[in-house]
């Protein structure tokens, strides 16, 4: 490969990882615009709570996640993209973890260990999914043991879903 | 593709890299209590927010190095995504610091899960943290329940410490 052809190699996979991240922050921050700005407009997911067309899941799984979740926090890792011209393979392992109300109003904590399986697409110099699978490969429930007292009480910024989270007023995310 | 100048991909990868190495070198230095480290990462003029502490990196770096009653933390950084215009950048940082603090007679542990949103800026050839403000997003506290000197854990010699006395300094050459 010629030395213009490897950076452009490095470069698309570092677009397709800034990407993974951008999914995660749609989903921790509940923006569906963002959270569809991810998948190509025909995509398509297996999610097991949702199976189809990729946008038509965006619609459904932002007010799913804020209906079942009182907060979520998505990490990824062990990310494995494999580049074939204009279409790239991907794996990448997210560490998951959530909070949940039970019916009598008691939170639970929800950690859970997953990976994405995908088929990413450059379509007009822009990578976004075509598919995207979750596959599910452990998960707990914990009692919670989140505290707002003492030194937890003097945070000064806490994480919000709305856009009046920080990451919008630096403009990291339109 | 073909007018896409492949020296401004290369220079946009390392500047990425460098800011990965930025964010991970802070990690160390709050682990480790490395005070000179924790100074060094700031441009002129950063500001910071973190926990109950907002005001001048200057003063940041004497508040963090070392708080009253913490025995160990891991700041394990992930999703570290940016966006670089010229000499300045911006960042969102995901962060689970997992520490063990000894307070009042007794040990707990916590676990911090939240994000760094950070502003940084290139300073003769490096970057540095223009503006650093940590967000809270859940937190855990457990009794701790570590063991040291006992079966498979008690095999493993190399501890992590607060102080350059540290594993990693010796093959950083700074032992």
């Amino acid at each position: 490969m010629s030395t213009a052809a490897r950076i452009r190699a490095l470069a698309d996979k570092q677009a397709i990882y800034d990407q993974m991240c951008r999914y995660i922050q749609a989903v921790d921050r509940c923006d569906l615009d963002l959270l569809k700005s991810t998948f190509h407009h025909d995509g398509s997911v297996v999610f097991g709570i949702f199976d189809g067309n990729a946008h038509d899941f965006c619609e459904y799984d932002i007010p799913f996640i804020k209906d079942n979740l009182v907060w979520a926090f998505h990490r990824i890792a062990n990310v494995d993209i494999q580049l074939d011209g204009n279409r790239a393979v991907a794996e990448s392992y997210m560490l998951g973890n959530a909070a949940a109300a039970l019916p009598d109003g008691a939170l639970i904590n929800c950690p859970d260990n997953m990976r994405y399986r995908d088929v990413w697409e450059k379509r007009d110099g822009v990578w976004r999914m075509w598919k995207r699978d979750l596959v599910m490969d452990w998960n707990a429930c914990w009692p919670y043991a989140g505290r707002t007292d003492g030194e937890f009480a003097a945070f000064r910024v806490q994480g919000t879903r709305g856009r009046e989270d920080r990451v919008y007023q630096l403009g990291l995310v339109a | 593709m073909s007018d896409v100048n492949e020296l401004a991909l290369l220079q946009e990868l390392e500047d990425k890299e460098a800011l990965r190495t930025l964010n991970a070198r802070f990690a160390r230095a709050l682990d480790r209590a490395d005070r000179d480290l924790l100074a060094g990462l700031w441009a002129a003029g950063a500001q910071v927010e973190d926990g109950a502490f907002a005001g001048p990196a200057s003063e940041y770096v004497a508040a963090a190095v070392n708080p009253a009653g913490l025995e160990r933390s891991f700041h394990s950084i992930s999703n570290e995504f940016f966006l670089i215009e010229g000499d300045k950048a911006r960042g969102e940082v995901y962060v689970i610091n997992v520490a063990t603090w000894n307070k009042e007679g007794g040990k707990t542990d916590t676990l911090i899960g939240g994000r760094y949103v950070d502003e940084y800026a290139r300073v003769e050839g490096a970057w540095k943290f223009a503006r650093r403000t940590f967000i809270h997003e859940w937190n855990m506290s457990f009794p701790t329940t570590a063991v040291w000197d006992e079966g498979l854990f008690g095999m493993i010699k190399l501890r992590g410490l607060r102080s350059k006395d540290d594993p990693i300094y010796t093959v950083l050459g700074e032992r």
